[in-house]
């Protein structure tokens, strides 16, 4: 099941407001945000599990999704920039 | 998948395949524009009625060369991680649907044709000179590879910049005006 991260009504991002231990059923209420890992989209997280994958290389990741280096670098610069805008809003 | 290719092929295809293509591409490109009696320039074709293969070898290299430093030197401008090879090869791709369009001089088509309408501009009778069916066709499909070959040029250059911003999409059309000038006067100084 995917985590919702934007809000279905106003579309900002959603924080965590409730953990629960699923053996005691303790239940811990609070406003937590969250990791910048989980504020990417889908895709982004999958670029970046295939970039750790790869061992960084992003010719041998390249050569893998089956396109070329250039593209591969940009995509990695559109999501530096992107992180960074989700650091510093 | 084969029309994204033909779109942006620079998006797809590995650098050393594209530099290996592009290599048999200037050969075969040369020898075509040998035997079209042909001279390339960057935005310009000159029907010529004698040429030697080693003249246009060594223009089809200064071309080559000035174009490939020029978008390499504003690709390291707009984008630090610009690699030449990404560059050399949008040249060297590019330049395929130019040669192809090379073919419109067959048997001096193109020579005869363009001097007819030469000689009626001359005569002034420019107004009365109805160009052939078919030179207007083939005219037509020249000009739409020659359009494909811009468009490479700068889908290649996009590519291999990440350029993204209207200011770089003009110093991209600006430097390839101001390198087919400064190249036009090196072919003709040579």
């Amino acid at each position: 099941m995917k985590l919702p991260t934007q809000c279905p009504s106003c579309e900002n991002l959603l924080q965590v407001s409730q953990l629960t231990c699923e053996t005691c059923n303790t239940r811990v209420n609070g406003n937590y945000p969250l990791p910048v890992f989980l504020k990417l989209t889908p895709k982004e997280q999958e670029f970046i599990l295939q970039f750790f994958l790869n061992s960084g290389s992003l010719k041998e990741m390249a050569a893998q999704v089956g396109v070329s280096y250039p593209t591969v670098r940009n995509q990695l610069d559109d999501m530096i920039s992107h992180i960074k805008q989700l650091q510093n809003p | 998948m084969k029309k994204n290719v033909l779109l942006n092929p620079f998006a797809k295809i590995e650098d050393k395949k594209l530099l290996t293509l592009g290599l048999i591409a200037y050969i075969i490109g040369i020898f075509i524009a040998f035997s079209m009696k042909i001279e390339l320039q960057i935005l310009r074709i000159n029907p010529l009625s004698n040429i030697d293969l080693p003249k246009i070898l060594l223009n089809h290299s200064v071309i080559t060369i000035c174009l490939s430093l020029a978008f390499f030197g504003i690709g390291k401008i707009i984008n630090k991680k610009t690699r030449f090879i990404d560059i050399l090869n949008t040249v060297f791709i590019a330049f395929i649907p130019y040669y192809i369009s090379l073919f419109q001089n067959i048997n001096g088509y193109l020579t005869n044709e363009t001097e007819k309408v030469m000689d009626a501009l001359r005569q002034g009778t420019i107004l009365n000179h109805t160009p052939s069916f078919l030179f207007i066709m083939v005219t037509l499909v020249g000009l739409l590879f020659f359009i494909y070959y811009i468009y490479l040029l700068f889908i290649g250059f996009k590519t291999a910049t990440h350029s993204k911003k209207i200011w770089h999409y003009v110093l991209f059309f600006a430097t390839l005006v101001v390198i087919d000038l400064i190249v036009s006067m090196i072919i003709n100084s040579i």
